[in-house]
């Protein structure tokens, strides 16, 4: 195909829609409409796993060495930690710091608190820890079983209940923003795909003289395809535009917002735009090109068979 | 040029539209066919353009097989035909001159031959002054005539008209024939079907008949025109 080809089949889409100004705004109104759907969808999913991914970042798994363990056996400890699967970080906790921060978040339950436990000092029963986080909160069992078979622990507190929840929720908002992305680009297929039924069949009159004046299927459809290709960039960017209009406004308005505690908790965790820029264009025009283009070939076939 | 030897076609409602035709056209020839509406006129018509294949016997149109044409070469076998219908059929959205372009467009000619052929044609048939013109802006008569153009801008072997005045005043019906006379002259063949037997007694050109299916007359070549009466 020669370049001067390309030009006319592009020429031929433009005018086209042009020509079919109706049935285009149409088209575009419904590819955009369905698109924002779909793009404030992976945005909600976006934002909730990065929420969900914040708290399980506060995670905290304890594991209290043997008493009087020698620093020898603490370091070697340590080194079975680092070695741990599934660890992202560790600190050392000594039995003072432990003690302190029992102490501290005691403080203010009765009024002589600094009284009531000085004799504990006296006669330190918290045992050297370590703080250790886990990546995956999903693989919490087996990790707590690893770091308990390590020689020097004693035992391990785990908040296996919170572990347990969050990692349903992550399943949950995971498999829920991925149906419903499925869902709505099931929907958006049915609606464009009606929509180019109906373009086409507006224009199997064209179609037919096509045939007749001894044009080639290719040809005639090759417009028809550029056309479908056409409406769904276009709306692809209408809809990528919307977007970060209507996400830069939320975030311009929380942030105005007066400060309730989990505002600032959510402005703090909102995924800026731009992380998600690059999957949300790729995803519109993916589906806005493939939608408006697979749809063009199928409908435009019926009409060719004269 | 068209040969056909002991056609049938039957539809699948059971209506048997052309029922044991054998016809020739040679190179050349200017041919009326007449006939009642529903005798099988339109039906020979869209078995010559391949629209329908013959249920039995053999369709020969240009030295090609028609029954027998692959789905792949009816467009190049379309592209030594010129095809005029009753409704113009043209494209709403193109104006007078992409009308006539766009048949060349899907033949795949230089843009170059195209800028030089198309304002040829046009000149052709007088609608020179019209070639930006939207079809809804003309009148029904050059409507005819851009299709016409369109149908001879390929340089076509043979003319298909399928009631080409039906939807034209009678004064324009005469230009129209007389238009194809014309191109009929400078070697063209043209087919043209008719049921204004007033119209066809204008000419001096073939007559076949047909009527439930069957030949039922023809006057054989006749050549020139009779004139207007």
């Amino acid at each position: 195909m020669g370049g001067s080809s390309i030009g006319y089949l592009l020429k031929e889409g433009g005018r086209n829609i042009y020509a079919n100004k109706q049935m285009s705004i149409a088209a575009i109104g419904v590819l955009v409409a369905c698109m924002l759907l779909i793009g404030m969808s992976i945005l909600f999913s976006f934002n909730a796993n990065s929420f969900v991914g914040y708290v399980e970042a506060q995670n905290e798994v304890v594991a209290f060495l043997d008493d009087g363990l020698s620093d020898s056996g603490i370091a070697a400890v340590e080194k079975q930690i680092a070695a741990t699967d599934n660890v992202s970080s560790y600190h050392f906790i000594s039995k003072e710091e432990g003690l302190d921060s029992w102490v501290a978040s005691m403080s203010g339950v009765t009024e002589d608190s600094e009284a009531l436990f000085e004799p504990l000092y006296e006669d330190n029963v918290i045992p050297d820890s370590y703080s250790v986080t886990i990546r995956d909160l999903s693989q919490l069992e087996p990790t707590v079983a690893r770091l308990e078979s390590i020689s020097g622990v004693n035992y391990v507190r785990a908040p296996e209940q919170v572990a347990k929840t969050i990692t349903i929720v992550k399943q949950v908002v995971n498999m829920g923003g991925a149906a419903i992305v499925l869902l709505l680009i099931g929907v958006a297929s049915m609606i464009i795909a009606n929509t180019i039924k109906i373009t086409v069949f507006n224009r199997r009159k064209e179609i037919q003289i096509m045939k007749f004046v001894g044009a080639t299927n290719m040809f005639i459809r090759l417009p028809f395809i550029v056309e479908g290709l056409l409406l769904g960039l276009i709306s692809a960017t209408l809809a990528f535009l919307l977007v970060w209009g209507l996400y830069s406004g939320l975030i311009f308005w929380l942030n105005g917002s007066e400060g309730v505690a989990w505002f600032s908790f959510i402005i703090e965790n909102l995924v800026p735009f731009q992380e998600m820029a690059a999957q949300l264009a790729g995803c519109f025009v993916l589906v806005g090109v493939t939608i408006g283009t697979v749809g063009s070939i199928i409908f435009v076939r019926k009409y060719l068979k004269v | 040029m068209i040969k056909l030897s002991n056609v049938t076609k039957k539809y699948e409602s059971g209506n048997v539209a052309l029922n044991n035709v054998d016809l020739g056209i040679e190179r050349g020839e200017f041919v009326f066919i007449v006939g009642s509406s529903g005798a099988g006129k339109s039906t020979l018509m869209r078995l010559l353009l391949r629209e329908e294949t013959p249920t039995s016997g053999r369709i020969i149109v240009n030295g090609r097989n028609v029954g027998e044409m692959r789905q792949r070469e009816i467009p190049y076998f379309r592209r030594t035909l010129g095809v005029v219908f009753q409704d113009f059929r043209l494209i709403p959205t193109m104006n007078v001159y992409d009308n006539v372009a766009f048949a060349l467009r899907a033949t795949n000619v230089s843009s170059k031959d195209i800028r030089q052929r198309v304002p040829y044609i046009l000149n052709l048939v007088g609608l020179q002054g019209k070639a930006r013109s939207m079809p809804e802006n003309i009148s029904g008569g050059e409507q005819q005539r851009v299709a016409l153009a369109r149908a001879l801008v390929n340089n076509p072997d043979i003319i298909l008209a399928d009631e080409p005045t039906g939807n034209i005043d009678p004064e324009l019906s005469y230009e129209i024939v007389e238009l194809l006379s014309e191109i009929n002259k400078v070697g063209t063949t043209v087919v043209m079907v008719t049921h204004e037997h007033e119209l066809v007694a204008q000419f001096r050109h073939r007559i076949i008949r047909i009527e439930r299916g069957r030949i039922v007359a023809d006057t054989g070549k006749i050549g020139g025109q009779r004139g207007r009466k």
